[in-house]
């Protein structure tokens, strides 16, 4: 069946390619039952290859992605809009097939990274993990609970009076305004399967976004007095439609001991599994609430404009924490008859004890503000700076910790212990009996901030005729009342070499970025720069990337992801160190 | 006898107010029934032309409330535009001639009564190449009942500050009536043309498309968008005038959405200009690659909008802030001429291919030159050809820093004698430099009666929002 998806789909996008080369295709403008609706949409085929050592320009990724939108005017105050989305990632066909039965024969044949897994099997037939990952990844409609992710966005927007207005169904809702870094936009999470974050991350996040289905309600005030206009105040409930960041467990690299469930199941693009250097493995349960009306979310954003200038929101949201933490599910170490308390051959070591884990989204409360002010004052060559400032202050966040041990710093300093595991396992949640399972989850209010300023200049020599959009971002994350309590991300990492540095979340956290954009004759070439660093991690990235915008209807697209990062402990952007990229984009729209 | 005296006397009375009853009612049908002479112009190019538009556009000049304005507006200036003709260039350029690019050389002192660059475009496989120029008889146009009625209430009230900015200025045109001799001469002129701005109080498009035209004149990309434009201050006819209540600091805002191609679709932007021209535009956009409602620099007027020959300091043919404080400028009238002009009456622009068709009439101008005084500007000198009558520009070049011609401005209006109201058909704006050109075409409503506020705060671009 899915073979015949596959093909069907290949040759409706062959088809349509020809097609629109042929006859241009433009949007669909008509009338159904007395009334005006429109269809857009785009088709586009994509290809990406990995320039680092593990891959050495092999093809990773090749996404597909046909897309409709189409709004129906009901009646003046009701509108309908929808977005169908099919995605698929060729790469598992094309790199998958180069496998197999080809390989025994091919003396030439060099083992990639999908085909790794297989390899360490020996067996030619593909590994379990690999089909797995192939599941998750190769459409977006493969997992049991996605098939209505076709479906991506679908709602009703209604308009009693030119004060109130809804939005009712399943959509996209942006509170944030940074370039690169998600702070604010916490109403929907995102897709990071795919390219992690930087997909289209110097696009707002669009695509990666997860729609929900909400309610959302806006009343417009308009003007207060003399000092505030444009005042509005809009609500938000999400009645329980409970979706969390989207990220694949499971990537290793080649080179790399893959160690329990699970490697290779994530993708390119999958997060590392997280392991202990040894003797014992993680069992991953998702603990995602269940879409209930007890797991309502609610949000409230209150927008003005201050003094003509100051253009203000005060946001406040109560939900649950899109991005996970790991927490002991009791009772923990179980025999598991085909994985568990079994020696198993990767490399070195046994594995000795498999331990439960949830992937746990606690409660998030948060309040903050974002604020917007062109700073003409400071007018320099015909522009001026506009300042924008994105503030969070999360209450109670949960980390994952190894209570006050610094377990690195152990007197004998050897990788016995287990990373984001307290010190030996009587230890309080080490899943003992009469043990507290969930000390290994601390909860501690974090103060997040951005700093931006946007200042389109001029640059003559280099650009005659547009000026070039820069943004500079500065980030801090400071964490109150840390004290010397060790907190570290999950998923948990180590070094090949099995010096154990786990990644810790200091109090303070500092990002910068820069954003650069222009436009060459006329509107037709688009490049853009996009720079990402943790200052702390020493990591960073670029995304830089060039459209060309010919015509109505074709927009190709090159660019490149450069990360830069320790790929030995795999901190921040260094778990995606050997994940570097150039993409070939092809676009259809119309 | 005294009785007599009394019936003659009584006889003599009635007689007297008898005769001047049947002169005045004699006079006035007289004058009622002398036409106009620039509709007796139209009439007789209609009679010759026997083109069914033609009369019938004629026939929309003489009606009642036409020529009650129009003659209105003449009593007012005490001239109409064929008055200020000079006819001494080109003097073959007459109603009735259709220019093509077969027959142009035939026309000797044409050069004179335009400019090279628009000259150019007779040439056979020129860029930009005129269609078939047919020219029409100079036309009376005039502005709503509106301006006239505050044009005189504030004449003689508006003033030229330090900055060279307007100061005291209400509604109506600013400086009617002009004095040569007056050293800011040419500075009033462009304050002028500043205040007419969108030529009614409420502009909308339904929908504007913007063509844009490659290196080789081919077709290359259309952007299809809405804009509606609304004056707050200045308002002429549609109530409430002549400002907004509450926002009287606001001079006027527009707002745009981009309905076509895909990847621009849903790109909108609000802008608000205040009274006070030194205080930078309020600038806000919604980009929908971001979903995002973004505040931009409302200082930064020079970039293109989304691709196209058009950037913010040319929007309606001159959106200069005239203030020396921003852009510190000389602006000096060096000719006042006859110049060939697109006709704002009978006759919509078409396009085929590239070219443009249009009417074409003799209009007096003043040529206006804006000389910017500093390189951070993007045209170091403005050519502008302010029509002495209509008071706006027919046609601008825009010269680069380094002198050279860059940019230029054809605008083909559209105007209603009934109301005086006015507004785009289209404008033709040329990249001379890079050889491309964007042509804009307008489906207008004039003077859209509806619009609110709501077409221009943060709840518009809400809207726009997907």
């Amino acid at each position: 069946m899915l073979q015949k998806i596959r093909i069907i789909s290949l040759c409706v996008m062959c088809g349509t390619f020809i097609m629109a080369a042929a006859t241009p295709l433009w949007c669909i403008e008509g009338e159904l039952l007395g009334k005006p609706y429109t269809i857009h949409g785009f088709f586009r085929q994509e290809g990406a290859w990995c320039w680092s050592d593990d891959e050495s320009w092999g093809n990773i990724s090749d996404y597909m992605t046909v897309q409709f939108e189409g709004n129906y005017t009901i009646s003046d105050k009701i509108q309908l809009y929808a977005i169908l989305r099919g995605q698929a990632d060729w790469v598992y066909d094309i790199r998958g097939d180069s496998f197999g039965s080809h390989k025994p024969n091919n003396p030439q044949f060099m083992p990639d990274w999908f085909d790794w897994l297989a390899l360490k099997t020996g067996n030619s037939d593909l590994s379990y993990s690999y089909k797995d990952g192939r599941h998750k990844n190769q459409f977006n409609w493969s997992e049991n609970d996605r098939g209505w992710e076709i479906l991506r966005e679908f709602y009703f927007d209604i308009s009693p009076n030119d004060k109130l207005s809804f939005r009712i169904g399943k959509q996209q809702v942006v509170w944030g305004e940074t370039d690169g870094l998600r702070l604010m936009d916490i109403i929907n999470p995102s897709d990071w399967s795919k390219d992690f974050i930087l997909r289209d991350s110097d696009a707002g996040y669009e695509e990666t976004r997860i729609p929900l289905w909400l309610i959302k309600g806006e009343y417009y005030f308009g003007q207060f007095g003399k000092m505030l206009s444009d005042v509005a105040l809009e609500v938000i409930w999400n009645p329980g439609d409970i979706e969390t960041t989207r990220v694949y467990l499971g990537r290793q690299k080649l080179g790399q001991n893959a160690f329990g469930f699970g490697a290779g199941e994530g993708g390119p693009w999958g997060l590392p599994y997280p392991n202990f250097p040894f003797f014992g493995k993680f069992h991953l349960r998702d603990a995602k609430h269940g879409g209930s009306l007890d797991n309502s979310e609610f949000a409230l954003r209150l927008k003005f404009t201050a003094a003509e200038s100051w253009m203000f929101t005060l946001n406040y949201f109560h939900g649950w924490a899109r991005d996970f933490v790991l927490r002991v599910s009791p009772p923990a170490n179980q025999f598991y008859p085909n994985q568990g308390w079994y020696f198993f051959d990767l490399e070195h070591f046994p594995v000795g004890l498999a331990v439960d884990f949830d992937l746990w989204y606690p409660r998030m409360e948060a309040v903050g503000f974002t604020l917007n002010k062109d700073m003409h004052w400071f007018t320099w060559r015909a522009s001026s700076p506009v300042l924008r400032v994105e503030a969070l202050y999360e209450f109670d966040k949960a980390f994952n910790s190894n209570g006050n041990s610094w377990v690195y710093d152990n007197p004998l300093n050897i990788p016995l212990v287990p990373v984001g595991f307290p010190l030996l396992l009587p230890g309080d949640w080490s899943g003992l009996p009469g043990a507290n399972y969930h000390e290994g989850v601390k909860f501690r209010d974090q103060i997040r901030y951005v700093l931006g300023f946007d200042w389109q200049l001029w640059c003559k020599t280099l650009n005659p005729e547009k000026t070039f959009f820069t943004s500079f971002q500065f980030a801090h994350y400071h964490i109150l009342n840390k004290g010397n309590l060790h907190l570290l991300n999950a998923p948990y990492f180590y070094n090949k070499n099995f010096r154990i540095s786990p990644w810790d979340i200091p109090q303070d956290q500092f990002y910068v970025s820069f954003l650069c954009m222009t436009e060459y004759s006329h509107g037709r070439i688009l490049p853009l720069l996009l720079f990402v660093q943790d200052v702390n991690a020493r990591a960073w990235w670029i995304k830089t990337k060039c459209e060309f915008a010919y015509g109505d209807h074709w927009r190709p697209e090159i660019g490149l992801y450069w990360i830069n990062g320790n790929d030995d402990t795999g901190k921040s952007f260094g778990l995606f160190d050997n994940r570097d990229e150039m993409y070939v984009k092809i676009k259809y729209q119309f | 006898m005294k009785r007599i005296t009394s019936f003659k006397l009584w006889a003599l009375t009635l007689g007297i107010m008898l005769c001047t009853g049947l002169f005045f009612s004699g006079a006035t049908l007289v004058w009622a029934q002398e036409t106009p002479k620039w509709i007796k112009v139209w009439e007789d190019f209609a009679k010759q032309t026997g083109d069914a538009k033609d009369v019938a556009w004629a026939k929309r000049l003489a009606k009642p409330e036409c020529v009650e304005l129009g003659k209105a507006w003449e009593d007012y200036y005490g001239w109409v535009s064929m008055d200020l003709l000079e006819n001494k260039d080109a003097p073959k350029v007459q109603p009735g001639v259709v220019i093509t690019t077969d027959n142009y050389k035939e026309f000797p002192g044409l050069l004179d009564i335009w400019d090279e660059s628009t000259y150019v475009r007779l040439e056979e496989g020129s860029y930009g190449q005129w269609g078939d120029l047919r020219v029409v008889p100079t036309t009376h146009y005039y502005y709503s009942r509106g301006y006239l009625k505050y044009t005189k209430e504030n004449e003689g009230k508006c003033e030229i500050g330090s900055d060279g900015e307007l100061v005291n200025w209400d509604a109506g045109i600013p400086f009617p009536k002009l004095d040569p001799n007056d050293p800011n001469y040419g500075r009033k002129v462009a304050h002028n043309f500043d205040r007419l701005t969108i030529g009614s109080d409420n502009l909308t498009f339904n929908p504007a498309h913007m063509q844009l035209f490659d290196r080789k004149g081919e077709l290359e990309r259309v952007e299809r968008l809405n804009l509606q434009w609304r004056n707050y201050r200045g308002r002429h006819d549609i109530p409430p005038v002549p400002a907004i209540p509450g926002q009287e600091d606001i001079l006027e805002k527009g707002s745009i959405c981009i309905l076509y191609p895909y990847d621009l679709r849903g790109f909108s932007a609000v802008r608000a200009r205040f009274l006070d021209i030194n205080k930078p535009d309020s600038f806000i956009a919604y980009l929908p690659s971001m979903r995002r409602v973004r505040r931009l620099s409302g200082a930064d007027t020079q970039d293109p909008v989304l691709g196209t020959d058009l950037i913010w300091e040319d929007w309606k043919g001159w959106w200069q802030k005239f203030s020396n404080k921003i852009w510190p400028t000389q602006f000096k009238v060096v000719k006042e001429r006859d110049y060939l002009s697109a006709a704002r009456g009978v006759n919509p622009y078409k396009m085929e291919g590239q070219k443009v068709f249009i009417d074409w009439e003799r209009r007096p101008v003043w040529d206006l030159e804006a000389l910017c005084e500093i390189d951070t500007y993007c045209y170091k000198r403005r050519m502008v050809h302010m029509d002495k009558e209509w008071r706006r520009l027919n046609y601008g070049e825009y010269y680069n820093v380094k002198g050279k011609l860059w940019r230029s401005w054809w605008e083909y209006n559209r105007w209603e004698p009934e109301t005086g109201y006015c507004t785009w058909w289209g404008v033709d704006i040329p990249d001379h430099d890079n050889v491309h050109r964007t042509v804009m075409k307008m489906d207008a409503i004039l003077n859209f009666p509806e619009m609110t506020d709501e077409y221009f705060d943060l709840r518009f671009l809400t809207k726009m929002a997907h």
